[in-house]
């Protein structure tokens, strides 16, 4: 199985030969098969624990392990999937061409991995696989960029604001598609976003993250059933959940807000 | 997805790529015929010094001795493609190098710096000293005369890599060689074209330089003979042909470009006023 356990882990960097801490004792884990929200704001390090995990950072120190061994190992195998803010193509190469590129690195199939071909009908783009990125519209491109991420069947599936840069709608319809695909892999999913709704959700947990330095405010576990629907977006249930993340991304500050706004009215 | 099919639709235009290419070329040849036929009125007015002869001198030069010409013309080019070629080798291993093991980046950048600084026209006479006065030392000539662009643009090329891409490699648990053919070559391809286009014609005025100081066939030497033997038009033919060769070197380096990286993006380019 592929938990992923994050163990009392801090990572400082060097700034102008100062050494700042950008995360500060996290312990987490995120089940097998689960789909985690890691939400917090910019400074909080969120994007770092990403990359720690995926083994493109090391912690200063702590332990992290997939499924029991150390990031490197899962990496070498080929058991993380990352997708990028930004789909980070490769601009000269086809839609099927950067599917298939992780193939390509790494040698062939692993087991009995889906198809390229497969994969672009499973994101939705059957017809485009001779396009070229630039040929693609931004939410199109980062459909391609989940297909690459999908191509050596990850046990790990690894999503750094995704959506972040696709309007509102778009990026509806992509956390739908998301979900389905997550559901059909059974990858454990860890979302960073900077969307409280996004969060919700998509997410069996919501780990709350603070900044400067980061650290874990608190997790608030969503019992939402599934599949998710947007329908659910609406719900009273939805809503409480919400306010729960909203509670402890602001903190004292919501409390603060009310008392600072009624002198204010009364003097204006 | 109605978007996607707009942007495929093709812009109606009259003519093939025949008539646009013969259009691009009308204005630039315009031009140039323009140029040729007031300097040949100039002349005929007694408006130019002696050391300046007219186009129909030149080209009366040209009926003269074009055998002589093409003669020469041969080893210039030859010297002239090796060392381009061997330059362009030679960028790409340093600036691998250079890329694949950070360190090593300011010592080959200060390298090709001080190879660059110093003046081909000096270091011509001990190469050929060393290397001998054959064909070999104008080909390393020429090499040096291309080398820095080269470099230069390989490097800033290899650089140019998005770092979520270089990420992305690093997830895939890409090997070194992987990482230089498939994410940091392609890359840098931009970056080296416009680097070969600038070094092209730099390894004609290489080989040209190298025949200066010796050789017994080449443009360069043709010119220095028609020069101490005051046949200005001569001296002019091979003048027009070393720029020849050398207009030629940057467009097949300009059609090499076109043919790997692709045409540059349709723009609305092709509307301009050529009639």
């Amino acid at each position: 199985m592929t938990e992923i356990i994050l163990d009392h882990v801090s990572k400082d960097f060097e700034i102008d030969r100062r050494s700042v801490r950008a995360i500060d004792d996290v312990s987490l884990t995120f089940p097998s098969g689960s789909f985690s929200a890691l939400i917090g704001p910019s400074g909080c390090g969120k994007s770092t624990l990403l990359r720690l995990v995926a083994d493109i950072l090391g912690p200063t120190s702590g332990a992290i392990t997939i499924g029991g061994k150390p990031p490197g190992e899962a990496r070498l195998r080929h058991d993380i999937g990352f997708v990028f803010q930004d789909a980070s193509l490769l601009p000269w190469r086809t839609v099927l061409d950067n599917v298939s590129l992780p193939l390509e690195i790494a040698g062939g199939p692993i087991g009995d991995g889906p198809r390229p071909e497969n994969l672009i009908r499973l994101v939705g783009l059957s017809g485009f696989e001779n396009a070229k990125p630039a040929q693609l519209s931004g939410g199109m491109q980062q459909r391609v960029s989940i297909a690459r991420a999908l191509t050596l069947r990850p046990k790990v599936l690894l999503l750094d604001e995704p959506f972040g840069a696709l309007d509102e709608i778009t990026r509806q319809r992509m956390n739908l598609e998301l979900l389905r695909i997550w559901q059909e892999t059974g990858t454990t999913a860890i979302l960073v976003t900077h969307t409280i709704g996004e969060a919700v959700f998509m997410a069996d947990q919501v780990h709350v993250l603070a900044a400067h330095p980061g650290r874990l405010v608190t997790t608030i576990d969503v019992d939402l059933p599934r599949p998710r629907h947007l329908a659910m977006l609406q719900t009273a249930e939805f809503n409480r959940l919400e306010n729960a993340v909203r509670a402890a991304l602001f903190g004292d500050e919501l409390a603060d807000d009310g008392a600072a706004a009624r002198p204010e009215r009364a003097h204006g | 997805m109605a978007d996607e099919a707009a942007l495929a639709a093709p812009r109606p235009r009259e003519g093939g790529a025949i008539g646009r290419a013969a259009g691009r070329l009308f204005a630039p040849a315009a031009v140039i015929v323009v140029i040729l036929v007031i300097w040949e009125l100039a002349k005929a007015a007694n408006l130019l010094p002696i050391t300046v002869p007219a186009p129909s001198e030149i080209a009366g030069a040209f009926t003269r001795s074009w055998s002589d010409l093409f003669y020469h013309m041969v080893p210039t080019v030859l010297s002239a493609a090796a060392g381009f070629f061997l330059a362009t080798f030679v960028a790409l291993i340093l600036g691998a190098v250079a890329t694949s093991w950070r360190r090593t980046e300011p010592s080959i950048m200060k390298f090709a710096i001080i190879v660059d600084s110093i003046p081909l026209i000096a270091l011509t006479p001990i190469l050929m000293v060393w290397v001998g006065n054959g064909l070999a030392s104008r080909i390393v000539i020429a090499t040096i005369a291309a080398l820095f662009p080269l470099v230069v643009g390989v490097i800033q090329g290899f650089k140019a890599i998005d770092r979520n891409v270089s990420e992305l490699f690093h997830i895939l648990a890409a090997s070194r060689w992987q990482r230089l053919a498939k994410l940091a070559f392609p890359s840098a391809l931009p970056y080296l074209f416009s680097a070969l286009k600038i070094a092209a014609p730099l390894s004609v005025l290489g080989a040209l330089i190298a025949e200066w100081v010796s050789a017994d066939r080449g443009l360069g030497i043709m010119m220095t003979y028609a020069l101490f033997s005051f046949d200005v038009p001569l001296a002019w033919l091979t003048i027009v042909a070393v720029c020849l060769v050398a207009t030629i070197a940057y467009g097949l380096v300009a059609l090499a470009e076109r043919i790997v990286i692709g045409a540059p993006q349709q723009t609305t380019g092709g509307g301009g006023g050529h009639g």
